[in-house]
C-alpha cells in the first residue's frame, strides 16, 4: 500500500469537506424557519462527526515516518478514507435541500461562453449559451420550452395550439453544476465537458459516427451514449488540455474508476482515452503530468487490488469496448478537429507553466506581461539619459496581453498539484499545531486559489473586449 | 514622498519585496498619469434594496447584520456592452478592475477623475486610503451627485490612485493587522464596521439580557427556539 496515495486520497476527501463547510456558511434562511435550521444543523453536526473521525482514526495514524507506517495501519486507513468518502459523497448530494441564496456567477457564463466561441459555428448556426442552474451533479439538458412549462403533472394543460408550435421553438441547453461547487472554479473544468454535449446535440457528430460504425442492435444502444461522452471528453481535452484531465481525475471517486455504466464509459477508460491524447498534444510528457498519470495508475491499481471492480453490471456484461475503440476515437477526434478553431497546443501550456509562478505569488493572471521585468528594468534606467517620449518608448512595454481560459486553468491546476504535494507533508507532520489549525491553513489556501482563480476568470473578458477596441481604433 | 511615473515604473517590475502589483493594465499610454495610474470599473456591483431594508445597526447581533446583508444587498453583474445605470442620489458599491498589491513600505490613495467629478460621479466618500500590504481590488463606493443619471460602463477609466513612500517599511502593514477585514477581495465588499471591536464592547453595554443571533429579539433564557423567527438557540 502506497503512503501517498491514501494521503493524497485524504486531502480530496478534505477539500470536499472544505466546500460542504463554505457551502453551509453562506447558508442563508429567507424565511428563517425552525425546519431550514434544523436541516443546517444536521449537516453541520455530520461533518463535525467526520472530521472527527478523520482525525482521530486517520490522521494520527499517519504522522510517523512513512518508512515505519505498517502496511495494516495503512490499509485500515485507506478503507476508513473510502468508507468516509462514500459518506460525504451521499451528503454532498443532499446538499441541495439547505436553503441558500446562492446563484451562477457571472464568472461561470464568462468561462463557457469563451469555450463556446472557440467553435467554428459555419454560419448556420447560433453559437450555444447555455442557461445555468445549480443542482447536485454536473449535467447536460436539451429541452424544447414547452416540454419544461408542461410537464407530466400538467398533462390536461396540453393544448393542442402549443404542441403545433413545440417543433418551431428553439430548445433550450441547460447545463447544470452542484450547487456547492458554484464558486469553486477549478472544478468548471467539467462544464467544458457538458458544453461538449451541447455541441454534439447542435452538429449531431456521435450520432453520425455511432451509424458509420457497424455494431450489433444490442451494442449500438450502449455505443452511441459512449460516443457521446468520449466526444465530449476529448472536446474538453482539446480545448482545455491537461486541467481537464486533472479535474476528471480528481472527480472520480476511488469505488468507481473501474465500473462502466450504461451511459458512461468506466472513469478508467475515459483516462486512458484522454492520457493517450494528452501525450500527442503536449508531445514531451511534463513531470506534473507524469505525476497525474502514476497517481491514476496508482488509484486503479489498489482499485482492483481491493475488489473495488468486482460488482458487474448486468446491462453491459456483453459489450466490449475494445471492439469499436480504435474506430470510434480517431472519427470523433476528426470532428473535434474540423468544428475547433482554437484548440490547446504546448505553447499553452508553456504559458501556463510561467503563469503558475504569478498564481504562487497571490496574483490573478488574466493577463501578463511580455517583456522580462529585468529588461524593462535596464530600459527605465537607460531612459533617463535618452530624451525620447515615454509614450513611445517605456509605456507599451507595461502593456499587458490578456491570457487565455485555458492557460489561466493550467496554471491554477500546476499550482494546486504543488500545493497539494505540500500538504502531503505538511498536513501530516508531527508537530505542534492541531488538526483545526492545519484544516484551518488548508481551508484557507484553497479559499485563495479560487480568488485568484475567480478573479482571473472575471476579468479575462473584459480584457479581450478593451484590447480588441483598442487595436480596431 | 509621491511617486513620480518612472518611480511607479520601478516599482511595478521591482523584486517581489518593493513590489506594486497592478493587473491588467491594459493600455499604459492611457492610463500612466505623471504620478498616477488610472484605475477602470469593474464588472460587479452592489445596491441596498433600500425600500425593503429597515436599516442598519452596527450594534446589532453580527449574525443578523450579516443575514441582512445578505437579505437585502442585490449583487448586479455587468458585461459589456452593457451599462449601469446609476440615478441621482443613487447609491452602489463596485471595485476596481485591477488587482493591487502593495509592499510594506508604499501607501497609496485612490481618488476620482475629474472628468468623471464634473459629471457628479463620486468615487469614494471616505475611504480613499489604501494601507501598506493590502491586497485586493479596491472598493469604489459610487454615488451620483448630480442631477441627471448616466450609464456607467466596466472597463472604463473611472479613478486614479498615486502612491507614497514610507520613510520606513512598516511593522504593521494591513496583511498583519488583526482586524484587516477587506483584505483579498476580488469583488466590492460590503461594510463589515459590524466586526470592529468597539462594537462588540457596546453590544455588552446594551444587549443586557438574552437575544436571538439571527433576529436580534428578546428571547427568554428558557427558550429553545426563537419565538420571533424560529432559529434553533444554542
Amino acid at each position: 500500500m502506497n503512503v501517498k496515495l491514501v494521503k493524497l486520497l485524504l486531502l480530496e476527501l478534505l477539500e470536499r469537506i472544505v466546500l460542504m463547510e463554505n457551502f453551509l456558511d453562506n447558508a442563508h434562511c429567507h424565511a428563517a424557519e425552525e425546519a431550514d435550521y434544523e436541516v443546517i444543523g444536521s449537516f453541520r453536526d455530520f461533518i463535525k462527526n467526520i472530521k472527527g473521525e478523520i482525525e482521530a482514526s486517520v490522521c494520527d495514524m499517519l504522522t510517523d515516518d512513512e518508512r515505519e507506517i505498517h502496511e495494516n495501519t495503512l490499509y485500515f486507513c485507506f478503507k476508513k478514507t473510502l468508507t468516509l468518502s462514500h459518506i460525504v459523497n451521499i451528503l454532498h448530494y443532499h446538499l441541495y435541500t439547505v436553503p441558500s441564496k446562492d446563484v451562477v456567477l457571472s464568472e461561470t457564463h464568462i468561462f463557457l461562453n469563451n469555450f463556446s466561441r472557440k467553435i467554428d459555428y459555419g454560419g448556420y448556426y447560433a453559437p450555444v449559451e447555455p442557461t445555468f442552474i445549480l443542482w447536485n451533479s454536473y449535467n447536460f439538458r436539451h429541452l424544447k420550452l414547452p416540454d419544461v412549462i408542461i410537464s407530466d403533472m400538467y398533462q390536461s394543460l396540453l393544448l393542442k395550439e402549443i404542441m403545433s408550435y413545440r417543433d418551431t421553438i428553439r430548445p433550450t441547453t441547460i447545463i447544470a453544476l452542484p450547487k456547492i461547487e458554484f464558486k469553486n472554479s477549478f472544478r468548471w473544468c467539467l462544464l467544458v465537458h457538458e458544453l461538449g454535449h451541447a455541441i454534439d446535440t447542435k452538429f449531431g457528430i456521435s450520432e453520425k459516427v455511432s451509424k458509420e460504425i457497424s455494431a450489433s442492435k444490442e451494442d449500438m444502444k450502449i455505443l452511441k451514449e459512449w460516443t457521446r461522452e468520449v466526444f465530449a471528453d476529448l472536446f474538453a481535452l482539446k480545448l482545455l488540455g491537461p486541467a481537464y484531465v486533472a479535474s476528471l481525475a480528481f472527480f472520480s471517486s476511488l469505488e468507481r474508476v473501474l465500473k462502466p455504466e450504461e451511459s458512461h464509459p468506466s472513469p478508467n477508460t475515459r483516462i486512458l482515452i484522454l492520457i493517450k491524447e494528452l501525450k500527442n498534444i503536449l508531445k514531451k510528457t511534463p513531470e506534473v503530468v507524469e505525476d497525474l498519470i502514476n497517481f491514476w495508475d496508482m488509484r486503479c491499481e489498489y482499485g482492483r487490488k481491493y475488489g473495488l471492480d468486482s460488482t458487474e453490471n448486468p446491462d453491459i456484461k456483453d459489450f466490449n469496448f475494445g471492439n469499436y475503440e480504435s474506430k470510434m476515437v480517431p472519427m470523433v477526434k476528426s470532428e473535434i478537429d474540423r468544428i475547433c478553431k482554437q484548440k490547446f497546443n504546448k505553447d499553452n501550456y508553456k504559458k501556463a507553466t510561467e503563469l503558475c509562478k504569478l498564481v504562487a505569488k497571490g496574483i490573478p493572471i488574466s493577463s501578463s506581461r511580455d517583456y522580462d521585468d529585468k529588461k524593462l528594468m535596464k530600459d527605465i534606467d537607460k531612459f533617463k539619459e535618452m530624451n525620447e517620449d515615454i509614450k513611445v518608448i517605456l509605456l507599451p512595454k507595461f502593456n499587458e496581453k490578456p491570457n487565455d481560459i485555458s492557460e489561466i486553468m493550467n496554471a491554477v491546476w500546476i499550482h494546486r498539484s504543488t500545493i497539494l504535494e505540500e500538504f502531503c507533508s505538511t498536513f501530516f507532520e508531527n508537530n505542534q499545531k492541531s488538526f483545526e489549525e492545519k484544516y484551518k491553513t488548508f481551508r484557507d489556501e484553497l479559499k485563495n486559489i479560487d480568488k485568484i482563480t475567480l478573479k482571473s476568470i472575471g476579468t479575462a473578458d473584459i480584457n479581450s473586449l478593451l484590447m480588441e477596441k483598442g487595436e480596431k481604433e | 514622498m509621491i511617486l513620480d511615473e518612472i518611480s511607479i515604473m520601478r516599482r511595478l517590475v521591482a523584486d517581489e519585496k518593493e513590489r506594486i502589483v497592478i493587473t491588467p493594465i491594459i493600455d499604459a499610454g492611457e492610463q500612466f498619469g505623471p504620478s498616477s495610474i488610472d484605475l477602470r470599473l469593474g464588472i460587479h456591483f452592489k445596491v441596498i434594496r433600500r425600500t425593503e431594508y429597515a436599516g442598519l445597526n452596527p450594534a446589532d447581533p453580527k449574525e443578523k447584520i450579516k443575514n441582512d446583508i445578505i437579505r437585502y444587498c442585490e449583487n448586479i453583474d455587468v458585461e459589456l456592452p452593457n451599462a449601469l445605470v446609476l440615478h441621482p442620489g443613487e447609491f452602489a458599491l463596485s471595485s476596481t478592475l485591477e488587482y493591487i498589491k502593495l509592499p510594506r513600505d508604499i501607501a497609496a490613495r485612490l481618488e476620482g477623475r475629474s472628468s468623471w467629478g464634473r459629471l457628479g460621479l463620486q468615487i469614494h466618500s471616505t475611504a480613499g486610503f489604501v494601507d501598506p500590504g493590502f491586497a485586493g481590488t479596491l472598493t469604489f463606493e459610487l454615488n451620483n451627485v448630480g442631477r441627471v443619471p448616466f450609464y456607467i460602463y466596466p472597463g472604463t477609466r473611472v479613478a486614479q490612485i498615486s502612491f507614497y513612500e514610507l520613510k520606513e517599511e512598516s511593522t504593521y502593514p494591513y496583511d498583519i493587522k488583526k482586524y484587516h477585514k477587506y483584505q483579498g477581495d476580488i469583488r466590492p465588499a460590503f461594510s463589515e464596521c459590524y466586526e470592529d471591536p468597539e462594537f462588540d464592547k457596546l453590544r455588552k453595554m446594551i444587549n443586557k439580557g438574552h437575544f436571538c443571533s439571527n433576529c436580534g429579539k428578546k428571547i427568554s433564557a428558557e427558550d429553545k427556539f426563537c419565538k420571533h423567527c424560529g432559529k434553533k438557540l444554542a
